[in-house]
Parts: C-alpha cells; structure tokens; sequence
C-alpha cells in the first residue's frame, strides 16, 4: 500500500524538529516514499531547501505549516492550490506582524476561516487542536470542534489524524477521534508526526526541547520525548502500525494526490513599472537605454550599438524590461536625492546598466563578458548589486521601496543562523548540565583567529581544555557538538537584500517583523530566494560612499571646487606614485596590510592595474596560488605562460594567471565547449554548499569537454585547480573594476584633497581598516594641520577651518568627545551660536545637558582651554573650574565672586596630556608619544619606521612602536602580521606562529613593543620577521589597536 | 598613642594560615594569586609579592593568569579570611583590651597606659611582628597619635613606623592618595587635578576644596594632615557556641554521658537566648577511649549532625534527641571527650494560623522521625533515605521515585502534566523475571506462576526510552497481556528490557 507522510516538521521549526529538509527529503526517498509534506511551525521556513532537495530525489514536496490558534492547539493546514498557498502566507503574515518577537503568533477561528479556501486541515497530534478540545472539554467539545472545521474548511478538507507512538494515552485519544470520525464521516488519516528523518536524531530533538526550555536534561523529566519513532517510517511499517485502520493508510496516497500546489507554482510576479500611454515596457526600457548610451558613449559605436541590441533583445526575450526599469527607478530616486549610487557585482558586465547610469564601468570597453550578468540557458534572474552610502541615505532608499511597493510588497530577505561551534560547545554544555567554569573554558577554546590549524578539530579543542574523551558523557558531548553543526538556530535579517513583488509579497512567502522598526523580513534567505525565482535587489551600505558623498561637500565649501566623481581625470601619475608606494591609509580596498605588501610588486600605473589589484588580494587567488605568480609576471621575474595556447585570448590581460571569475567562465566556455549559461552554472555549482553531488558531475562534464579538446591530463588538472580556487571567493571582473573606481576616486580625493577626506573619513568611522588615531598622523605625515577639540570651535562632526596662510585645518568634532551625548553637544552648539561662552561656569549654566563628567572629559582633553579668551586657561584649570560649577554653592556663597579664579594645580605634563587625549578621544593631535622617547630610542639603535625601509634585507634590526594592527589572515599559515607605527610611518612585523606562542601575551595585549628581527626587503616591500619582542614603556596612553581574529 | 597592625596581601596570608610554617614560607616565595568572582570568568583579587613581580596584577582573568605559567591560583575562602581577623583580633587582644576591627586585614589597638606590661610604644612595635610571625601573620606596624594616621601609615610604610604627635602631616605627607578611605569617583577627580600624594591634598585651599569636594574633600583633606581624631570602635567578644567536656576518665554508661550533656546543652541554650538566638542544627563529636595500637582506625571519633526542621531553643527538645539517638548506637569504647555545638541562627518569628488544617507540631515530627530512624536505619543500600515520603521521579520511566524528607521542599517539576491513571495497577516490586514466548512481535506465552501461561489477548507494544546521555540509559517495551490463570482470567503488564534484553511482569492489574 502507498504511504504519503503528510505531517513533518523540519529543523526550521527552530527548535521543534531535528532535520535538516534535506535529510528529509533523503530518508522520504530512500524509504519509497513518492511524495512527502513539510509543516513547519508558523511558517514555511524550510520549504525552499525541502523543494529543492525533493526535485533532487524526484519526490514531490507538499507544502504546509502548523498554525496556532488563540483558541487552542496548533492546525497543521496543507496546501491544496495556490489559492490556499497565498492564504497560508497572508494569515501566517497578518498574525507574525502584530506579534511580538520571542512570543508565538496566534490567529483567531475567524481569521483561520477567512483564509482558509485552498487548505485541507488536519486535528492534528497531541498539541492539535482536537487533542487539545478532547483534553479540555471531552467527547463533546471534540464533536463541536469537528463540525466548527467542517464548516470552515468544507467536509471533503478535514481529516482527522491517528499518530501511532507506543504510547498508551496517545491510542486512547486514536480511539475516541476514530469514533468522533466516524459518527462526522470524515475520513481518518494515519501520519507519523515526524521530526526527524532517523530515530537517532531524536537526542538532537530532546536537546532542542531543553534549549527551548531552558533547562538541562537531566531535569526535564517529561518535557523529552517519550521514545525515538517520530521519524520517517517506510510504508510497510504504517502499514503493519495501522493494520487494523488501512483506510487510514490508503487516505494519505488519495489526499497527496489532491495537493496540487508545489513552490514550482510559487505565483512570484516581479513589479511591473508602469510607462507613460503609448509605451510598453520593452519599448521604455530601449528609449532609456539609447539615451543614456549617448551620454555615456560618445559616439556609440558600433560595437556597442551591436552589444547593446543583443542585451536589449535578450532582456525582452526573457521578459526582464520591468526589472531593470525599477532599479533604474531606484537610481533617478537616489539622482534626486543626491544619494551617491554605484551598481556592483555582475552587472557592471551590462552595458544596458551602464548606459542606465546604474553601474560606472564601461563593459565593452574593458571587454566584460555578458553572459557573467544575463543568459538564456541558466533561466534565473540577473542579480543587481547597488553600493550606497552607509547609514541614513541607504535607509532613504530602504524606505523608499517599502513607501512604493507597499509595506506587503517589499521585504528584506531573512539570514539564518545556524549552530556553529562555539555556540554549539555552549548550548551542549548547558544542556548536559557542565558548570560555568567548564563553559567558559569550553568557548575560549573553540577558535577566535580567522586562521585555522588543519588539525585544529573539535576533538583537538577539547582535548586541549582538559576534557577527557574517553569519558562517556564527555564523548555525548562531542557527537552533539558535531551532530547540531549548520542546524538552523533563528532566523535574522540579511544585511541588504530586498525582494519585491506585484501583487502582495505576503502571498508569496510570510513576512516577518525584524528587529528594526518598519523593517520586515520574508520567512527565506537570498539563496532561498533566488532558488525560487524572487528578483532580490542588494541594497549595500558601503562607508567609503558616504566618505566620497561628505569629501565632495566639503570640497565645494571649503575648496570652492566641484569634483564628479563619474569624471575624475584619469590616470594621474601623482595619485598611482602614491598607490604605488603604498602610501594608502583610508583608501578604499588597498589599505590593509596585505594590499599595502603586494601594492609595489604590481605597480599600477593605470586603472585595469587597480582592477587586478582589488581582485589579487581575496582567498580564491591566494589559495590557488595565483597571486605570487601574477606579482612575479609584473615585475618581469617569471615568463609570461599560459596553461594551454587556446586560452591565450583570456589569460592575456592577466599575464596567463586567471584572477577574474570572467576569466573561468571563459576557460570553461574555450577549453570545454561550454556555453555561457553552462560556465555560470559551472561556476555556481562549485560555490555553492549544498551540491556536492552536482559539482562532481559538472567537473566530469568538463573534464569530458576537455579532452574533447585534446588538452594533456596535467593541463586539465590545473585549470580544473583555477577553476575550483575561484568559485567561491574570487571576483568578477566587473565587480573588481566597480571596487577599482571607488579605489581610483578615493586615492584621488585623498591625494588632492587631504583635509576633506581626512574630515569625511573621521566623520564616517567605524569603517576600514585603520582607527581614526592612525588617520589622523598619517594625515599629519602629509602635512595636515590637526587642531583639538575646543567647544568654542568645533562642530559634532569633524570640520575644516581656515588658517592665517589660508591652508585649511581640520579640527576635531564633538563625535569624538567619550561619552558625550549627540543632544548634549547639540544643545552646546545651539548655544554657542547665540553667544560665546565666557567662563566654564557660563557654559555649565546655559548648556545644563552637559554633565559633570562630560566636563570634566572636555577640560581633561583641553576642550576648554580657550573659554576665557585671551587668559587662555590650562587643562587643570578648567577641570578646577568645573568642579565649582557643577556644585552649586548655595545662597551665601553666590555671590562672591573670583575668591580662587586662580587655580593652585599644576599643569598637565607631556605624558599626562597624552594619557587624557587617548582616553578622552581615542587619538591625540600633538606629537606621535613615540616621538617624545626618539631620543633615547636612537641612543639604543632602534630604528624609526622610515629608517626601516631602507636597510638592505637580510640585515639585523630594531624597531619600536605602538601596535596599530594585528591580524591572523585565514590564508597565511598562522603567521600574524602586526603593524606598528611611529612619528614616521608605519612598520610591519612577522610574527611566526612558534613566535607567538612563547610571546602570546606581549603580542596580545602590548600597547608599546620593541622588537628585533631580520630586515625582509624584497622589491621595496619591507618587514621585519620577529626574534624578540618586549613590552616597551613609553606611554600609560591607552592607545587603539585594530585586532582582526 | 594607638597601633595599627596591617597583614600586607591578607587574603594571600588568610589562605595559608592552614599550612605548615614552612610550606608556607615556601609558598610565600612562590608567585600566588587569589581568585574570586563568578564562575565562568574568576578573577585575581589578591597577589603576593611574587606573582607581582611575575607580572601579576588584580583584576587579571584566571585565563590570564594561566598564560603565564608557574603561578600557584587559590580561591579566596571567605570563612578562611573571617578566621583569620578572629585570630589577627585575638593577637592584637594580647598587647591592649582595647582593640577595633578596623577592616580585612586591620586592627588598631589603643596602647594607654600598656607600658607597665610591655614599656614604650617602640618596643611594643617591634614586639608584635615577632609575636605574629609565630602564629603566621606578617605584619606590619605603624604607631601615631590617632587611629586614623595610624592606620594610613601602616598601609603606606613598610615594616615599622612611630610617628611622634605633631608630626602626622609631615609622615604622612609622601603617601599617596590611594591609601585613603576615598571612593572610585573622588579618586578620578584628585587624579584629574594631578593631585596624588597627601602632601598635595593637604595643601590645597580648605574653602576650595569644600566648595569642589564638600564634606567628603574636607574629611579626606583632614585625614591627609592627620587632624582627625575618634574613638576606637572596640570589638565585642563573641558568644560561643561549641562546648566541649574531657572526661577524666573514660566514660562507659549513658547515663554519666547524658549527665554531662544535659549540662553542656543547657549552657548552649542559655548563651542562644542571651544572643536572641536559635539553632536548627546541632553537631555532636564523641572521642573515644581506643587502645594506643588502634588508634588512628575508625572508631576514633563519632561524630553526628541534627537539621531541625525550625530554629529552637528548647534544651529539652535537643537533649531528648540526641538521648534517642545516642540509646540506639553502639560504641565500640569508653568516651573520653565530649563536644557539642549548635549553629546559631534567628529565631522563627511566625504566629500559628488558624485556619491550617491541624499538624503535628515539628518539634515533636522530628522526635517520632528520630524514633523512627532508630529503629529503620537512615539510608537504604542504593542511599536512598529510608524516612520521608515517596515523590514520583519526573521521567517516562515507570516507577521511578525517590524519598524525601518530610520538611524538605517539594522540589518535583510540575512543568509536565499529571499523570492521572484511570486503571490500578498493582506494581509487583521488584518486577518478576520471565520468559516470553512471541508470535511474530506479539506475546504468545508467558512464564507465570512457575507455567507457561497463554496469552489470550495483548495491547502493545507500548515503548519508551530516555537517559541516553548517561550510564542509566533505559529503553523498554511494555504489553498489557490477559492470561489464563488458574483463579480465572489474568490481567498482566509485562515488559522487555531492551538493555538486558530481559522479560519481566510488572504488575497486575485489579
């Protein structure tokens, strides 16, 4: 006899199911099973990952969701059409919406009957409705209850269900919901209530039940589960559990059959844009696209008169006109706005985007291949990334989208956390009761650094924490340490990744509250999405936008010049001599220690040298061991190539060393006879997680193609190594080239507008790499004048003042003031621009806001120094004079005045002033504190990081400074970088990983180090591999370190 | 003129004070470091002067500490330091009457008119470290005026200091503020205005400083200078709660026992009622008389604890039982020394409620407990108490129960709902082994009665399983079986221990 499961829950019904949906879709399949529902709790969360995996095993995944009602029980409701599928999605939204978060969401019996056309309802197990009515109420309430469902969903769409679990009272409730069937004739059906795919996850089940509880097993009692048989039973075995009800059996293989709906009919309709009288979409899209062709090619060329109609033609082809002309919407939106806009990502290979303003790279020009962004044979949606400036602006944009499409219309998509393995360690831990003490120890052994040890298992973490594996329960704790990895945990929003929709996107899958105010999330992740065919639009905040966006203000205030950014001069010799140098603190994407070490190997001398040097730097180059190659290739050390001479054409630009995600496309397209479509789809199987199977196949398919081809074995392995290097942390070509220019525009504004990028960047912070104390000497270095806080002058933001020779200065804003409140300064500077303030006691009376301690914060870091005018006052004055202020004196003191208008304290001292600075502030304007012990320092033969970059490698030396970066890249072995910096630059330091474990704490928690090595000077890169490091007094100033691990 | 005895590191020296001279010398030279603090993230509260020099400082994470290597870590024992200051107090008790526990580590004793005793203040300052180091403190001394310039020199100076009156602001003046009385936020503010030492407070402008810092400023400026004078808050002797009676010789009867303890109880009681006290729990240790070439075996010593169920302060009630107990033991020799005491704490106050349905008083509950246990012994093999009332067990698996005391709290999780059975099964305990011949999965033939019994109906299985994260793991499959007994038709439960792989009938059903 057939068998249809049609009650599981998954994983997704966080912490109420124990298996993955593929794992269930697995098991379904292995057991014979032709078809299976998933009815995950409050939604449908799993059913993309259940969809996808059953067209894998060739079964059909019925889609459904238990429901809970205010009156009681949670429904378990199937999905018949896709009618009853958009009613699901509506009543799940509308209940999700006004619920709080953290609190289940109940719907009403009126709600439940005004949604319930297109679903079949089952009574559920022992926390469904007719178990719950039985419980309460008896016989009679579960007759009640029959007729209240037959009369919302219709007779022929109840169905009351028998679970069969060895449990006694269970069978006793079977027994009265078969006499209540019978006398309602409505037809019982026999499910297994599964959630998990095997019995033995049922360990994982009661682990969640103890999480969701918060308690430990050993005093859940009975909230665990009874025994192990909520798994996915094979026919013949419901077949023997039901033999006395096979009609119970034989009704699941019937209703199965009446479930027409599956996510292949999802019903998503992208917005149509709506074009003036006259026009259609087709039609709008092509006038937009010639005009701004002409804008932007002058002339249009043939080739690209060619490209563009054969994107155009395609575009129509695929019916995709509606969403370009809605992120071209998005782009004349932000236009408007003045919102800087930059499109990323592959669809900089479009020429249409280009022509539409929304990406700034010109494809034809730097040779982009199209078929990276759009193709016929892959039948999915393009993908537009927009940069925007991060904050604010891109939530202008945000809400924009919501105000167009509808609160119910648009939504971001959801990310989904998952166990990983500290988190893992800990919730194990609790739940098998191991005290706090072992916790702790637990997650601090578990990994911080971004690089890991090969060996560096779970077994070898724990083992090093002192447990013992042997132990039996120690061994539990490892399997479910192992066995919950990639489980889901809950669900959160994706960073900017928005989906849209005709009709109501609440039809299409739930919506969500998020924790944001006027946020929503659908019930489903990117991958998810675009799985199913939802047109998602990346939304991304980049912080160098905002930086440019605030740089061009500033620049037209304070220069009187206008800089457009879509027509910087390019290819200004002064600004790649200081690329060149690595001179690139604050630029965006070279900056860091990796870019600046490999920045004078590749030399750029024109933008395409930007656009490889943006993509070198990523894992998929350096663990393909690309990187090296490419550098050697520039500067001339290695010959020029290239795995096979067919590929010759691709390889070129790049020396015969493949950097782009274009460039594998292309290799697969040459070497293997692939189509376009069949390259992108070559190159998402390798990235993707889920499909290992499917890569397997496709690297036989294109190993086939390339033997085809006749190209050697030993060949093939190595474009087979290229190509599976790059899948999933290269860079397309395009994106690298969107990157480049927002690299280009950077350097340019920084080079020849140093104080507005310096103000934009300290005013835009956190962002990059580098802690605004490190801006503010390397822009010092360039010969910026950097003036203090001072609440006489300074704005909230940082600011460009005039000086007498009429150079401009930057003067520190309020922002930076620790622990002063936006309301406050605002407050301040409200004042302030009424009248001066004339003493501290003048400014703690007319700004009240300001309290105690933001005075004193204000007066230790100097702020207050020039509220007397002329008679300039020192930092110890005002924190003398504030104390005064802030106690109010009384009536019989008021009014003598100037009895100690002269302080008895000493001024601050050098050292003093620097330790209030960096604990004020986080940076000082005054001297480097390395450069107050330059003197004794020389005397020792420490070196300064200038110094440095001229010994010869090979050569033995010292260096001192104050630690600016640490960093363990995934990539390098363990080897730490560590960047020092001084009041002549920077210096890098090597610190080998048998190095830093005999000097972990110096490395770690030092401000101030010395350290001696050997000089590595290798094309004017310069480190210095550590031999000795030791702490170094120079300053108790609690200066900043960016410490990435 | 007053001294102030200050133990330097003194949660470091309370935790050794256990040890033996010289293994606490040695671990005086070894880097040490007290933790204390939540669990999951400990921390140093205290060092000595070792693992200062190591690097270690206050407030590092045990996990910091651990980097180092080679640095011995102690948890701070409270009851261990409060031990100590009883001892520092009682040390300090033997050169004046006069002495205050100032704080953890502190006293100040009043030296006037010690000198018949002990001559100057000099040699009564280089006396009491001597003394100290005897009994394993190391301190150090300070000699002033006043309590307070006392106390501050002796936390600021090493070793030993005498400052003659009139010269407190001039001692003083070198210390830094830190050593004052002085909270986290007036600290910040002295920092601010780079004032650190006592000299530099000392001098500012007294109307300044009340105006900025106000009383408090004022009251640490005057400290600064030495100025203040108060009266030592002298330390109470406490009331003792332990007694203890050394036979002259060895007692064999009861009745001489009882004699003495009635005594000793009634002394315990009354220093319990002067103190507005009660206890509810007392500790009874009995030494007994064992030949020399036994001693050092069990039998020694006897020792035995009562938990009341409410504080009390009626002798009567405490002799009755600890006679009861003592008549159901037996001792294997004479006792020779007798200590008993009593744990003080506050008396119930709590009047009878009028409307509670009538119980006995817990008074006389624990009297017919203690009977009760006389005769049943306290504990069963498995450990399980043997007097309390039975509390179902919180698990899937049948049976499962535990005792508990009857004035313990029910402590049962009442999370899941009751189990309200609408059949009685009569649970044969232990269950009966048996065998079980199948018919496919169900039970054909079941060994009953010393025969095979048919099985003439069967509803089952019936499974469950739990514990699987432990050694008691149980998985087991149940069958309600009807069996043709002679006395007619027999309703059974019968169920297999998949574990064992074992047979057993449970119980019968009425």
């Amino acid at each position: 006899m057939q068998y249809v499961e049609l009650h599981a829950r998954s994983a997704f019904s966080f912490l109420e199911g124990a298996s993955l949906p593929e794992s269930l879709a697995f098991v379904c399949a292995e057991r014979g099973m032709p078809a299976m529902a998933l009815l995950d709790r409050h939604g449908v969360y799993g059913a993309p990952r259940f969809h996808m995996a059953a067209k894998q095993y060739e079964i059909k995944a019925h889609v459904g969701a238990e429901v809970s009602i205010v009156e009681g029980g949670n429904y378990p409701l199937l999905v018949a059409s896709r009618n009853g599928y958009q009613n699901l999605c509506r009543l799940i939204t509308t209940t999700k919406l006004r619920t709080k978060k953290k609190t289940i969401a109940t719907a009403g019996l009126a709600e439940l009957q005004s949604h319930a056309e297109g679903l079949i309802c089952l009574t559920g197990d022992e926390k469904g409705p007719l178990a719950h009515t039985l419980a309460k109420d008896g016989m009679a309430g579960g007759r009640q209850l029959l007729q209240q469902l037959v009369s919302i969903f219709g007779r022929e769409n109840v169905y009351v269900e028998l679970q069969r679990h060895g449990d006694r009272f269970q069978e006793s409730r079977n027994q009265a919901a078969i006499q209540l069937a019978r006398e309602h004739q409505l037809p019982l059906l026999a499910t297994n209530g599964v959630c998990y795919a095997t019995p033995a996850e049922r360990q994982i089940a009661d682990v969640f039940t103890c999480i969701k509880n918060k308690c430990r097993l050993d005093t859940a009692g009975r909230l665990l589960a009874q025994n192990s048989q909520r798994y996915i039973r094979s026919a013949e075995e419901m077949t023997r559990l039901f033999a006395d009800l096979p009609e119970a059996v034989a009704n699941t293989g019937e209703l199965s059959s009446r479930l027409e709906f599956t996510l292949e009919k999802l019903g998503y309709e992208f917005p149509r844009y709506s074009v003036p009288e006259g026009e259609t979409m087709d039609s709008f899209l092509r006038n937009r696209t010639w005009e701004g062709a002409r804008c932007r090619y002058r002339p249009v060329s043939g080739r690209v008169r060619a490209q563009l109609e054969k994107e155009l033609t395609l575009i129509e082809k695929l019916k995709l006109a509606g969403y370009f002309l809605i992120v071209w919407d998005l782009i004349c939106f932000c236009e408007r706005k003045g919102i800087l806009v930059q499109g990323r990502g592959s669809a900089a290979n479009s020429a249409v985007c280009y022509s539409l303003a929304i990406t700034a790279i010109d494809p034809i020009g730097m040779d982009l291949l199209f078929e990276r962004f759009l193709s016929e044979e892959r039948g999915e949606w393009p993908d537009i990334d927009l940069d925007l400036p991060s904050g604010d602006q891109r939530e202008q944009v945000i809400q924009y989208v919501y105000e167009r499409y509808g609160k119910r219309g648009a939504a971001m998509t959801a990310n989904v956390c998952t166990y990983r393995g500290r988190s893992a360690a800990r919730e194990m831990g609790k739940v098998l009761g191991f005290d706090e003490d072992t916790l702790s120890r637990l997650s601090a052994a578990v990994g911080k650094w971004e690089w890991r040890d090969p060996n560096d298992t779970m077994e070898k973490q724990f083992t090093n924490t002192g447990l013992d594996l042997s132990h039996p329960q120690i061994a539990v704790y490892l399997n479910l340490c192992q066995r919950v990895q990639d489980l889901p945990r809950h669900l959160s929003q994706h960073s900017g990744g928005m989906v849209v929709c005709q009709g109501q996107l609440d039809s299409v899958v739930p919506l969500e509250p998020a924790t944001m105010p006027g946020r929503v999330v659908v019930q489903w992740d990117k991958d998810d999405c675009a799985d199913l065919g939802l047109i998602k639009v990346d939304l991304l905040g980049l912080g160098m936008m905002a930086v440019l966006k605030d740089s061009i203000g500033l620049i037209r205030d304070h220069y009187g010049e206008e800089v457009d950014l879509a027509h910087l001069p390019q290819d200004c010799p002064d600004i790649y001599d200081t690329i060149r140098k690595a001179d690139t603190i604050g630029m965006f994407q070279i900056e860091s220690c990796a870019q600046m070490a490999s920045l004078p190997r590749n030399n750029p001398t024109r933008f395409y040298d930007l656009v490889t040097q943006v993509a070198l730097i990523r894992p998929g180059p350096i663990t393909g061991e690309m990187t090296s190659p490419y550098l050697k290739r520039r500067q001339g050390k290695e010959a020029v190539t290239y795995p096979h001479e067919s590929l010759i054409p691709v390889l070129k630009r790049t020396l015969g060393v493949p950097l782009f995600q274009e460039q594998l496309l292309k290799l697969a397209m040459i070497c293997a006879n692939f189509s376009g479509g069949e390259a992108e789809e070559l190159r998402r199987a390798l990235g993707s997680k889920r499909s290992q199977q499917r890569m397997r196949e496709i690297e036989a398919k294109l190993r086939a193609g390339m033997t085809t081809n006749c190209i050697p074995a030993k060949t093939q392995d190595q474009i087979v190594k290229f190509i599976s290097s790059f899948a999933l942390y290269g860079f397309p070509e395009s994106h690298a080239a969107s990157f480049a220019l927002i690299a280009y525009a950077s350097a340019f504004v920084k080079v020849r507008y140093l104080a507005a990028f310096t103000a934009a960047l300290l005013n835009n912070w956190p962002m990059g790499f580098y802690h605004p104390a490190t801006i503010v000497k390397d822009a010092q270095r360039h010969g910026l004048r950097v003036s203090p806080v001072d609440v006489t002058r300074s704005e909230w933001n940082c600011s460009l003042e005039p000086d007498n020779q009429s150079q401009l200065t930057l003067r520190i804003g309020l922002r930076y003031v620790r622990g002063l409140q936006q309301s406050s300064a605002e407050a301040l500077l409200y004042q302030r621009a009424h009248a001066y303030f004339v003493s501290v006691e003048d400014l703690a009376r007319r700004v009240p806001q300001l309290s105690r301690d933001s005075l004193a914060m204000l007066a230790n870091i100097g702020a207050l120094n020039n509220l007397c005018g002329d008679a300039k006052l020192h930092r110890r004055d005002a924190l003398w004079q504030v104390e005064k202020a802030v106690r109010r004196s009384g009536p019989l003191l008021e009014g003598i005045v100037g009895m100690d208008s002269v302080s008895p304290l000493h001024r601050m001292d050098v050292e003093e002033r620097l330790v209030a600075d960096y604990r004020g502030t986080g940076l000082t304007t005054g001297p480097h504190p390395m450069a107050y012990r330059r003197d004794v320092l020389r005397t020792r033969g420490v070196k300064s990081a200038m110094e440095l970059r001229n010994l010869p490698h090979g050569k033995e030396a010292t260096v001192a400074g104050c630690v600016i970066t640490r960093q363990r890249p995934g990539t390098a072995k363990g080897i730490i970088f560590m960047t020092l910096e001084d009041e002549t630059g920077t210096s890098r330091v090597i610190i080998s990983p048998d190095f830093y474990d005999k000097n972990r704490m110096t490395v770690l928690k030092e401000r101030f180090v010395l350290v001696s090595g050997v000089v590595q000077n290798q094309d004017n890169v310069v480190h210095l591999k550590a031999r000795r490091i030791q702490p170094l007094a120079i300053s108790a100033a609690t200066t900043p370190s960016h410490d990435f691990h | 003129m007053f001294a102030c005895l200050y133990v330097v590191d003194f949660p470091v020296q309370a935790s050794l004070l256990a040890e033996r001279a010289e293994v606490r010398e040695a671990l005086m030279q070894s880097p040490l470091a007290i933790l204390d603090g939540p669990a999951n993230l400990p921390r140093v509260v205290a060092t000595n002067h070792a693992a200062r020099r190591a690097g270690i400082q206050i407030g590092m994470t045990k996990l910091q500490v651990e980097t180092y290597g080679g640095v011995l870590l102690r948890k701070r024992i409270v009851e261990a330091e409060d031990l100590a200051q009883t001892l520092l107090v009682q040390f300090a008790g033997g050169f004046s009457p006069r002495v205050e526990s100032t704080c953890a580590g502190m006293v100040i004793l009043d030296l006037a008119r010690t000198e018949k005793l002990f001559g100057s203040p000099r040699s009564t300052a280089h006396k009491i470290p001597a003394n100290a180091a005897a009994i394993g403190f190391d301190l150090r001394v300070a000699i002033a005026s006043n309590p307070d310039t006392a106390f501050h020199a002796a936390r600021g100076f090493s070793a030993i200091t005498i400052i003659p009156a009139g010269d407190e602001a001039m001692r003083l003046a070198p210390l830094h503020v830190g050593v004052l009385p002085i909270s986290p936020e007036m600290l910040g503010v002295l920092d601010g205005w780079g004032i650190h030492t006592f000299q530099s407070l000392a001098a500012l402008p007294t109307i300044a400083v009340v105006e900025r810092l106000g009383q408090e400023g004022l009251y640490l400026q005057k400290l600064a200078r030495g100025q203040i004078d108060r009266p030592l808050l002298t330390a109470e002797p406490a009331a003792e709660f332990v007694e203890t009676f050394e036979f002259d010789d060895p007692v064999e009867t009861l009745e001489s026992l009882f004699f003495i303890l009635n005594r000793l109880l009634q002394q315990l009681c009354s220093n319990l009622v002067s103190g507005s006290l009660a206890t509810n729990e007392l500790r009874l240790k009995l030494c007994l008389e064992v030949r020399q070439s036994q001693s050092g075996q069990d039998g020694e010593q006897y020792e035995h604890d009562w938990k009341l169920p409410i504080p009390t302060q009626d002798k009567n009630l405490l002799f009755s039982l600890v006679r009861l107990h003592l008549e159901q033991t037996t001792f294997s020799a004479p006792i020779r020394k007798l200590t008993i005491e009593v744990v003080p704490v506050k008396p119930r106050l709590a009047q009878g409620n009028l409307f509670a349905p009538p119980s006995p008083e817990p008074e006389k509950l624990e009297m017919t407990l203690e009977r009760i246990r006389g005769i049943v012994g306290n504990a069963d093999v498995d450990g399980t108490d043997c007097v309390g009332s039975p509390r179902l067990v919180d698990t899937h698996k049948p049976g499962s129960f535990t005792v508990q005391h009857f004035s313990s709290v029910d402590e049962t999780n009442n999370s899941s709902p009751a189990f309200v059975p609408s059949i009685a099964l009569r649970v044969i305990r232990p269950a009966i082994e048996t065998s079980v011949e199948l018919d496919g999965e169900k039970p054909h033939f079941v060994w009953l009665w010393h025969r095979h019994r048919r099985v003439l109906a069967a509803s089952g299985p019936w499974s469950s399983s739990g514990n699987w994260w432990n050694a008691s793991a149980w998985t087991r499959e149940e069958w309600d079986v009807a069996l043709k007994t002679p006395a007619g038709l027999g309703y059974y439960r019968i169920y297999r221990d998949r574990i064992r792989k074992q047979w057993f009938v449970e119980g019968v059903f009425d």
